[in-house]
């Protein structure tokens, strides 16, 4: 048997899935051929890595970390939540507080909302007044004054 | 409530959703050792398994109003503890490159859960098993790991990573096949 044909199923061979013929032509060559015999005893070591590596230690304080986490993390959330709502409760206060002063400027303007909409394009347009209701308030009342 | 005799999983699920602490540590005494062993095959560290297997809990714990009950829930905290491994390893990969400005073939792995007195000849076969593992395809990776870190069945393992048991056994197949070829490589660059 060639070298190369063994090493396909060296890994095979040490883990004893090999039909009867393949396995006891691999032991034949590695009987003889140094180089795979070497190769193959490096692999099983290296195989037998695994089951070292299979047992696990007992560990008491595990489930503890993992709890305090699991909470921690839950009162972040929860607080992250109560923070969201104090800051949506804040935007919708200015949101009502600037709507409010809208209004409240406009009902003291004595702007007549009906008075517009009869106007034509043009006059709108020609009337600077119009345009500037801030301005029209304080000429109405200085009138009214004299 | 005592799940130590519980036989209907719903039951643990319902508790887990209603946030019984004692429902949450019922399922990491019956989980932690196969979700440690499946992240040291995958990590090759057992402290990095242990951070990892912390994070996969809190995830369960975390996504358990998500579970559907359509697999069982050993399968679903496998899925989970397969994906979190496999980007924990992606971004490890990431993070080498991006400080060592090369991949992370060059730097050993596996060997830091050995003790100091542990044989040279030890660490250096755990060093030659991961760096080869970390070599393979992911999907052969992650069918060799199950299949040899955890002895899972074939069906098992094909429920799991939702494909055939056909596909499982080529996978383990050429996983092997590599992971030898792999091994041989290793060993002539740095145990001859």
């Amino acid at each position: 048997m060639e070298c190369s044909k063994a090493h396909n199923d060296i890994i095979f061979y040490i883990e004893g899935s090999l039909d009867k013929k393949r396995s006891s032509a691999i032991k034949q060559h590695l009987d003889t051929c140094k180089n795979c015999s070497d190769f193959a005893d490096k692999l099983r070591e290296s195989l037998d890595v695994i089951e070292a590596e299979k047992k696990v230690s007992e560990d008491n304080d595990f489930a503890d970390r993992v709890m305090a986490e699991v909470f921690v993390q839950g009162k972040k959330q929860n607080t992250y939540s109560l923070e969201i709502l104090r800051y949506a409760a804040a935007a919708a206060i200015i949101i009502f507080g600037v709507f409010t002063g809208i209004n409240i400027a406009r009902l003291a303007s004595g702007y007549d909302q009906e008075e517009l909409t009869e106007m034509t394009d043009e006059t709108y347009y020609l009337n600077d007044m119009y345009q500037e209701p801030i301005e029209s308030f304080f000429l109405i009342n200085y009138e009214d004054n004299e | 409530m005592n799940f130590d005799n519980y036989n209907n999983e719903k039951v643990l699920v319902n508790a887990l959703i209603a946030g019984d602490e004692s429902a949450y540590r019922h399922v990491i005494k019956i989980y932690r050792e196969p979700v440690i062993r499946l992240c040291r095959g995958f990590t090759g560290s057992f402290e990095d398994a242990e951070d990892l297997a912390q994070d996969i809990f809190i995830e369960v714990f975390r996504s358990v109003g998500k579970f559907r009950s359509r697999s069982s829930m050993s399968t679903w905290i496998y899925r989970i503890a397969v994906n979190k491994s496999l980007n924990f390893i992606r971004d490890n990969k990431k993070r080498n490159y991006d400080e060592h400005g090369k991949h992370d073939e060059e730097v050993i792995k596996g060997s830091d859960n050995y003790s100091a007195d542990s044989p040279l000849v030890q660490k250096e076969h755990a060093a030659a098993l991961h760096n080869a593992l970390e070599k393979l395809p992911e999907a052969q990776r992650t069918v060799f790991i199950l299949s040899k870190y955890e002895d899972l069945k074939y069906s098992e393992i094909a429920d799991i990573m939702r494909t055939s048991i056909s596909s499982v056994e080529s996978l383990l197949f050429r996983a092997k096949r590599n992971l030898q070829d792999k091994l041989r490589d290793y060993y002539e660059k740095n145990l001859s």
